[in-house]
């Protein structure tokens, strides 16, 4: 087919127009379509603000959703990051934590401590029971009670006045030597 | 590497658990240790009241026996409480501590606690003996309380100080577990300390070693102490049992021998013999030791904690 024929056909195609009938029965077709515009159905302008507020809020809300969850995320990136990182460092050592290694030190002495402690008690309870029982099953003379002695002994020793001068007299020198550098 | 998460973290709730037991015992011990003390304080000022009396001659004979009399008894009494409450509490401690589930173990509770149950009687006899004899003499007093010191010294002390030691003895087992632990963390990082070549001082190399061995020998004592405990405080025995307490004897006379030889020359060692109070002070001489070996081996990993920046630098 040449070039001018095909040219002539397109220009027939502008002259071509519908069927009347076909015309006439899709234009009735299309008006008796109903049409419902949501805004203008509301009953009044009030309504139609409170349904624009609440679209704002519900995209709000998503809003600031999605913005923590992005935040949420990021800090969970940065912690495994973080922990990925000292980890693999060389300078990473949580068996020698000075804070864990005291606490965990306190904790087992505490532990030794408690039973060692408990028989050096006991030891010890059992041993002043022991003398106690001998001093009453004792037979010595009743004026010659060891511990009796003993203890005028330090009464006499405390209430002797001449080592309380000589105590004084040395209190005083010592008050005269600091007062004359 | 789940698994292994798994032991360590039962080993430390095992560990937390002991010791919290071991602070619930305590604080129950607390309460057993203020009672005696009071009575023990109570004792002792009785006993200075007596011996006043006995010096003072002022006071006529006739109430003089009488306030004697009375304060004995007030002493002898005391006395039995004080070592009754001790018992007691060795007894609940037995009772309720955390020793191993098994046959062995089991052997070892019921033998202690069996011998422990018939001190308690002797006690709460002699007590009964003591109040229902209202008419005793000082004579009569004075040789009551002779006796009962003999079996107290002789005996009863000795039973609940064995109980104290296998008690102290288990409680080795969870503070190594814990111990242990630490010890293999620490390797961890003096691992990676000398892989990546941070340091060329080898004092944190040498303090680990030190601390490793301080833990071997600690596991090396429990193991003795345990063994020991496990064929003499039980009253099943069999031919190994025998066998192992021939052997331990024979250890513990040749140490003894080489303690004697210490101070003065021996000419005759034949005469010398291992008693049950050797065979008692080398179990709680081989507990003491472990701890100690432990408490070692903390310091070491305190040290290094303390100064592994410094040895980085």
């Amino acid at each position: 087919m040449k070039h001018n024929q095909i040219i002539k056909i397109l220009e027939q195609f502008r002259t071509i127009t519908p069927d009347k009938a076909y015309s006439e029965r899709s234009k009735n077709i299309i008006l008796a379509t109903p049409f419902t515009p949501t805004i203008q159905e509301s009953p009044s302008f009030a309504a139609a603000t409170a349904d624009l507020r609440t679209i704002s809020f519900t995209s709000l809300f998503q809003n600031v959703w999605r913005g923590l969850a992005v935040a949420t995320a990021t800090v969970g990136l940065f912690i495994i990051i973080y922990l990925a990182t000292s980890q693999l460092s060389p300078l990473f050592l949580p068996g020698l934590n000075q804070r864990g290694v005291v606490a965990e030190a306190d904790m087992i002495n505490a532990s030794i401590d408690v039973q060692l402690s408990h028989i050096q008690r006991f030891e010890q309870d059992a041993s002043e029971s022991a003398s106690a029982l001998k001093e009453v099953a004792a037979n010595t003379p009743a004026h010659l009670s060891e511990s009796v002695i003993k203890g005028e002994q330090t009464k006499i020793n405390s209430a002797n006045p001449s080592d309380s001068t000589s105590s004084t007299t040395s209190d005083v020198n010592d008050i005269l030597n600091s007062i004359t550098k | 590497m789940k698994i292994f998460y798994k032991t360590k973290h039962v080993l430390v709730v095992l560990f937390v658990t002991v010791l919290i037991l071991t602070t619930l015992a305590g604080t129950k011990s607390a309460f057993a240790d203020d009672s005696i003390n009071a009575k023990l304080s109570q004792t002792k000022d009785d006993v200075a009241k007596l011996l006043k009396i006995q010096d003072d001659m002022t006071i006529p004979t006739g109430p003089k026996q009488k306030m004697e009399i009375d304060l004995r008894r007030e002493i002898i009494s005391n006395v039995i409480d004080v070592a009754q409450s001790q018992l007691s509490d060795v007894q609940n401690q037995l009772s309720s501590s955390t020793l191993p589930k098994n046959d062995e173990w089991n052997n070892v509770r019921n033998y202690l606690l069996n011998i422990l149950n018939q001190d308690s009687s002797y006690y709460d006899n002699t007590q009964s003996s003591l109040q229902d004899n209202q008419d005793m003499t000082a004579a009569d007093l004075k040789s009551f309380a002779r006796a009962l010191e003999a079996m107290k010294s002789n005996n009863i002390d000795k039973d609940v100080a064995r109980a104290n030691n296998v008690l102290a003895a288990v409680n080795i087992n969870s503070v190594l577990s814990v111990a242990d632990d630490r010890l293999s963390k620490v390797g961890i990082d003096v691992n990676r300390i000398y892989s990546n070549k941070l340091t060329q001082n080898q004092a944190l190399r040498n303090l680990y070693n030190q601390a490793a061995e301080n833990l071997k020998n600690a596991h090396a004592l429990n193991d003795d102490s345990s063994q020991a405990i496990l064929n003499l405080y039980t009253s099943t025995t069999t031919t190994s049992t025998d066998e192992f307490v021939a052997t331990l004897k024979e250890k513990i006379l040749s140490q003894k021998i080489s303690s004697i030889e210490a101070q003065y020359p021996l000419t005759d060692t034949s005469t010398i013999r291992v008693t049950q109070d050797d065979i008692d002070s080398y179990i709680a001489n081989t507990v003491s030791e472990a701890y100690n070996n432990i408490k070692n081996a903390y310091d070491t990993f305190i040290n290094m904690s303390v100064n592994v920046k410094k040895y980085l630098q």
